[in-house]
């Protein structure tokens, strides 16, 4: 083993710090002095590259790991499969006798390689998610994709805006060609972001709960040999890193980690996902069990490490066997490189010439892309041992449990200071011209642009589509009335005055717009955006987020089934967002829900549907400005007042929502959220069709003390229903019942105005075609033609 | 996969297709036995097919145009004897630019390139567009539309970014419109053939939406007609006569499987097969 | 002054349309014994007006480098080349051609099969859209951008350099254009002239090139 070995014992810290540095691995010196205490002498180069990626951050979640366990709830009734793998799993409809529809997702970011190249940052993004579903054996059947840009109009605009038509581009590119729909996103511009965007991706799977697959080697390797089969793209350098840059700030030079910039195929990706789809139905066919993982951070090295170890193996390598690219790679850049669009199985001896064959001749990888293919790489072995020979030499060889047991950090936090003052509201300010600023904000307009970049009908499962509603909804069984839902939410103005309130806002935002169509919260992800955690102040943030999220799935729980949580079954954490300056992003913890709708033919678009219908508020406006829309673009502040979660009101509402669509009553809905009420409305009106009109009588709120403005721009979470006139009655019973607020906006006439009234004084009336010029075009005249990137410097 | 496709509808699978399920889906729901059939199979046994569609995605990525490289593969010998023999060969929108890149539409001059899927010309943006879109049937030349009647508006979506038929050669265009060979035109909901974005939502010559040959039996189209077979896949706010189907069938799952506006392209096949 | 400029960009990664288009000439439409190297470039071939050569380059870099819609140096390597309409205004009479960037277009050959003693043409063939608004738009964008420099005319397309075997400089441009000009299901690849046009832009005998 003195080869290629990396002398640590015995050597001062300067020069293992040095000779770290040279080798441009991101462990510390303690780190690298715990490699020793494991391996039990000096590691090889590639035993310490191994470990310089599991052990960063991306990989071993050694900052957070605690925390997530602390608070957050990931076991409930509906859980098959709970954080650990790749993705989460739930159950969410029978299939057969004695067996289950499974909802299967999972939630990253990709913030980083986005910043640095966009449309392929963001293409591999949606890459690597739609693999971690995949590999669960699933049909992906979704993605979602929370983005966060800098300000469009300040000091770093051009440049945000380029980043922002890069992103949005990368994952129409990766996600339209692999044939999966995107079923929303949100966008949110913010001058937080200046320096560091967001590209956050969820996607989503289908699969029967006998048909799942496992990231494991299966038991049956006791009995029978396994081989491991590396299939897909030919190895290279092109990720060699990625994982450890994930867990970096953004250099001064941005160029200067473009060696861990992923290059995106979603050709081969698509070849080989129906090639992936005929391995595991014959495996099915013939009863064979495999293990089956993808290539992500740390490539081979981790993927057959975990594979083996959550089995209860080891396993020993041979990188001569691995189809690499053109050029000279060390067995350190084999083992490790993030190239992308490949797997791993683990599959026993007889069954691998079927394998092969499926992927080789078949599918003809090698003449899909040049060098792809599937190959025997090593074996599985009984004896817990790890070991990568390379060129007839033993190149790594240690305890399987010792590479993947990874390390934790215990964090220090420091509780931050923030001093936040509310705005002295100005009564001669004109509500009319106020709003028409709001609805043209590129935070409230209408994302219809971004979102005609992105197919939404491939797959034809499509019921609700992006924008339509606030949560896109699938028939996701041919035949069954079940739909599926799903919404993305984090508010980073929230976090910002409370970072508790950050996380818990999400929950309760996400779990309600997935409500809105008639679904009933039934899983959420989760993934944190955070600055960097050696930050005492940052990583209270983080911790303090968590802390919001945990007590929001526990407040609203599953519903229908008491006293169990809202599980957490999959998440990401994405440290080390900040930029050229220091200057680290808001606490952005972004929530994913999904939902599960009993008759997805209940399920509306928020859009105004018929003359005389009844609308009504559910939920009461508080003075709960802070953060909002309004006080940010009128009063240029932040306020101080940001909503405050209120689980119990929150899981209220949602069961009273849920129970309109279950009667049959719901013609349209909208959760309120940014903008506010009156922003809410002008929503469900642009898009009514025909076009219809609305007074709301503010006296209705007769009760409340709030001035006109704070009613109509309060974000407090409720919502608007449209339903139909004559069941006032039973409205009321229902909402008594179920201890909500109930007020009566108004009905629907066909003059196409939206009016405020105040008893017998107009607060402002404006005209609904105007309104819906002015709301299309928000967005669409920020990103206008041009195409590319242009840098500020 | 399976291993015979006499009497059956052959979806082919070129590598990078991604619509070829949900086809296989809607010809079935039409009444027709289908199947997928991969792109490097035996030729011999497409020759056996009833009828071949090919779907839409983005068969080898698009790269170079899209459609140019499936257009150029083996199997695509077969199809052309296929389509000269007279039998059905639908192109749905990556299925429609390999039909033009391999010159049997227009067809005229047989696998003569006489067309092209060009980019799409849009007033505010480039690139790929996805949206529901109306077309309206013209005249009853093409056996892939024998269940509409002239002058019917379809709603349905279209998903590319090269849809644009165009042709640097003004006889050709004549020849295509004598011909009444443009069976599929852009359109307003109410049937107005307006020629800018979005209506026509790529900037295609005579706003046309799908062009089949003078035969009638080669059908290429750039909207989705399989993502508009059932009732569920149409939005409830869309324009036109649909909406209120589509909104009567709100709290009435049985009604969101009952047939959408697109299913009549497959089932013209039933018709045309079966009687 | 007036000055014609060439920018040149190429991927640093493999350029998959190329390995596609390489295949699919070789073994779908039987060019395997003609066609011995590929490789794609995107070109933009501007007249500028300025006051020096020197000014001119340094400004169009300047820009073009920080633009991504012509190039992304995390992913591209570029060759700027600026051309004096007068050559003799350079006092050394060298200072009418001026070069940035990290490529050599000039020296960029990718052979891929066996050389051996054939007779190789290089061509390289331009393909551009026709009435496309994207020259105006290009030409728009840098113009927003440059300071003391007007970009006056602009070509934008894409450059396929293709290595053939061929008996005569004619002979190669035949070639070059059976392989590129799409007529029929079986004759040709990278262009549609329904929507795009082709230009043999230089053809090099390379042979005479090495004698040289």
């Amino acid at each position: 083993m003195s080869k290629g070995t990396v002398s640590i014992k015995g050597k001062p810290d300067s020069e293992v710090k040095e000779s770290l540095s040279e080798y441009g691995f991101n462990i510390t010196v303690a780190e690298a002095r715990r490699v020793v205490e494991l391996v039990g002498r000096d590691p090889t180069l590639v035993e310490l590259t191994i470990f310089n990626t599991m052990w960063s951050e991306h990989c071993s979640y050694k900052s957070s790991a605690k925390v997530l366990s602390e608070f957050l709830p990931t076991e409930a009734s509906n859980v098959v499969l709970g954080p650990g793998e790749d993705a989460g799993v739930i159950r969410f409809a029978p299939a057969g006798k004695d067996d289950s529809y499974c909802l299967v997702i999972a939630h990253e970011s990709h913030n980083h390689p986005s910043q640095v190249l966009p449309v392929e940052g963001a293409a591999t993004g949606i890459g690597g998610i739609v693999r971690d579903v995949y590999c669960m054996g699933a049909d992906v059947v979704g993605v979602l994709d929370p983005l966060r840009f800098g300000d469009p109009n300040g000091e770093n605009g051009q440049e945000s805006i380029a980043i922002a038509r890069g992103v949005i581009d990368g994952i129409a590119q990766y996600g339209n060609a692999l044939g999966v729909p995107n079923l929303g996103g949100d966008l949110i511009f913010d001058g937080g972001y200046d320096e560091n965007c967001l590209v956050n991706v969820v996607a989503v799977g289908l699969i029967k709960e006998s048909r799942l697959i496992r990231s494991r080697v299966p038991d049956e390797a006791k009995r029978t040999p396994y081989k491991l089969i590396l299939v897909g793209k030919p190895t290279d350098d092109s990720g060699f890193g990625g994982a450890a840059f994930a867990s970096e700030d953004l250099a001064d030079e941005e160029e200067a980690d473009r060696g861990a910039v992923q290059v995106p195929d979603p050709f081969l990706k698509r070849v080989l996902t129906v090639a992936n789809r005929r391995v595991l139905d014959l495996a099915h066919e013939k009863g064979v069990k495999v293990g089956f993982k993808d290539l992500g951070a740390g490539g081979i090295a981790c993927v057959t490490s975990e594979m083996a170890d959550a089995g209860g193996f080891g396993a020993r390598l041979n990188l001569d066997r691995v189809n690499l690219a053109t050029g000279d790679y060390s067995p350190s850049v084999i083992s490790c490189s993030e190239t992308q669009e490949r797997y791993c199985l683990a599959v026993p001896e007889d069954f691998v010439d079927d394998v092969l064959a499926i992927y080789n001749e078949d599918y003809e990888l090698p003449h899909i892309y040049h060098g792809a293919g599937a190959f025997v790489i090593g074996d599985v072995i009984n004896e817990k041992i790890y070991r990568i020979e390379s060129g007839g030499e033993v190149v790594c060889e240690t305890p399987v449990g010792v590479i993947t047991t990874g390390i934790s950090y215990d964090r220090e936090k420091k509780t931050g200071k923030r001093i936040f003052n509310e705005p002295e509201l100005d009564p001669s300010r004109s509500i009319e011209e106020d709003f028409l600023k709001i609805i043209s904000s590129p935070n409230i307009a209408s994302r219809n642009y971004v979102f005609r970049h992105y197919d939404s009908e491939v797959q034809g499962r499509a019921v609700i589509r992006p924008g339509e509603a606030d949560a896109g909804v699938i028939a996701p069984i041919h035949g069954s009335k079940i739909g599926l839902a799903f919404s993305v939410d984090g508010n980073s103005y929230y976090g910002r005055v409370d970072p508790y309130q950050g996380g818990a806002l999400a929950v309760c935002e996400a779990a309600r717009n997935v409500a809105a169509v008639g679904a009933v919260p039934s899983t959420v992800t989760d993934c944190l955006n955070y600055g960097n955690p050696e930050y005492p102040e940052i990583f209270w943030e983080f911790y303090e987020g968590v802390r919001g999220i945990g007590d929001a799935c526990r407040g609203i729980g599953l519903i229908g089934k008491e006293g169990e949580p809202l599980p957490v079954v999959s998440g990401n954490v994405s440290f080390y967002n900040q930029g050229k300056s220091g200057k680290a992003i808001p606490p952005t913890p972004v929530i994913a829900c999904a939902g599960v709708v009993e008759d997805y033919s209940r399920s509306r678009s928020i859009f105004f549907k018929e003359e005389g219908s009844s609308v009504f508020l559910i939920g009461e406006p508080l003075d709960e400005l802070g953060g909002s829309e309004y006080y940010r673009l009128i009063y240029n502040t932040s306020g101080a007042n940001i909503p405050q979660a209120d689980f119990i009101r929150e899981r209220n509402q949602i069961k009273t929502i849920i129970d309109m669509h279950g009667l049959g009553w719901i013609r349209a809905c909208h959760d309120i959220s940014q903008g506010g009420l009156i922003t809410a409305l002008a929503e469900m009106a642009v898009g009514a069709n025909p076009a219809l009109g609305l007074t709301v009588n503010l006296d209705e709120f007769g009760g409340t003390a709030l001035e006109p403005e704070k009613l109509l721009f309060s974000e407090t979470g409720s919502f608007v229903v449209e339903l139909p006139g004559g069941i006032e009655r039973k409205v009321l019973a229902l909402c008594a019942r179920n201890r909500v607020k109930l007020f009566r906006l108004g009905y629907l006439v066909s003059r196409p105005k939206l009016n405020i009234i105040a008893g017998n004084e107009r607060l402002a009336t404006w005209d609904i075609a105007e309104l819906r010029d002015i709301y299309m075009n928000g967005c669409r005249s920020i990103f206008g033609k041009q195409e590319g990137r242009i840098s500020a410097r | 996969m399976p291993d015979n496709f006499s009497g059956k509808v052959a979806v082919i699978q070129f590598p990078g297709v991604n619509c070829e399920s949900e086809t296989v889906r809607a010809v079935r729901a039409a009444g027709l036995e289908s199947g997928i059939f991969r792109w490097n199979m035996p030729p011999r046994l497409l020759g056996e097919a009833l009828a071949v569609i090919l779907p839409g995605g983005f068969s080898y990525q698009d790269r170079i145009r899209a459609g140019v490289v499936a257009a150029k593969d083996t199997i695509m010998d077969k199809l052309s004897d296929f389509a000269r023999d007279g039998k059905p060969v639908l192109g749905i929108c990556n299925g429609a630019q390999v039909l033009v890149e391999a010159g049997f539409i227009p067809g005229m001059h047989w696998e003569k390139i006489d067309l092209a899927l060009a980019p799409n010309v849009m007033s505010d943006r480039e690139g790929y567009y996805c949206n529901w879109v109306h077309i309206r049937v013209e005249g009853n030349n093409c056996l892939w539309m024998n269940k509409y009647k002239e002058g019917d508006i379809i709603p349905v979506p279209v998903a590319h970014a090269e849809g644009r038929f165009v042709t640097n050669d003004k006889d050709i265009i004549n020849d295509i419109r004598k011909n009444n060979q443009i069976v599929l035109r852009y359109c307003t909901e109410s049937g107005d053939l307006d020629s800018s974005f979005p209506v026509n939502p790529n900037g295609s010559v005579e706003n046309a939406a799908g062009i089949c040959n003078p035969q009638g039996n080669v059908l290429a189209m750039m909207p989705h007609p399989e993502r508009a077979s059932w009732l569920r896949q149409v939005p409830e706010d869309i324009s036109g006569k649909w909406k209120a189907k589509r909104r009567n069938a709100c709290c009435r799952p049985e009604k969101m499987e009952e047939e959408g506006p697109g299913l009549a392209f497959f089932a013209s096949l039933v018709k045309e097969m079966v009687g | 002054m007036k000055a014609r400029a060439k920018l040149w960009v190429k991927l640093k990664v493999t350029d998959l349309v190329v390995e596609t288009a390489w295949l699919t000439l070789t073994e779908k439409l039987e060019f395997g014994d003609i066609l011995y190297g590929l490789a794609k470039y995107s070109c933009w071939f501007m007249t500028c007006e300025g006051s020096d050569s020197e000014s001119i380059i340094n400004a169009l870099d300047r820009v073009i480098s920080l633009d991504s819609a012509f190039t992304n140096q995390n992913k591209h390597k570029y060759s700027l080349i600026v051309e004096g309409e007068n050559r003799s205004s350079g006092e050394d009479g060298k200072e009418g051609v001026l070069r940035r960037g990290d490529l050599q277009p000039e020296k960029d050959f990718l052979f891929r099969v066996e050389v051996g003693s054939a007779e190789l043409y290089v061509c390289d063939c331009l393909v551009s859209e026709l009435e496309s608004d994207k020259d105006k738009s290009y030409a728009d964008r840098l113009n927003g951008r440059l300071d003391g420099v007007f970009v006056s005319e602009m070509r934008a397309g894409l450059v396929w350099r293709m290595i053939v075997r061929a008996d005569s400089k004619d002979d190669a441009a035949e070639k070059v254009q059976k392989m590129a000009v799409t007529r029929s299901r079986r004759e040709g690849l990278l262009l549609n002239p329904h929507y795009q046009e082709f230009e043999i832009i230089s053809t090099l005998n390379l042979s005479e090139r090495s004698r040289v």
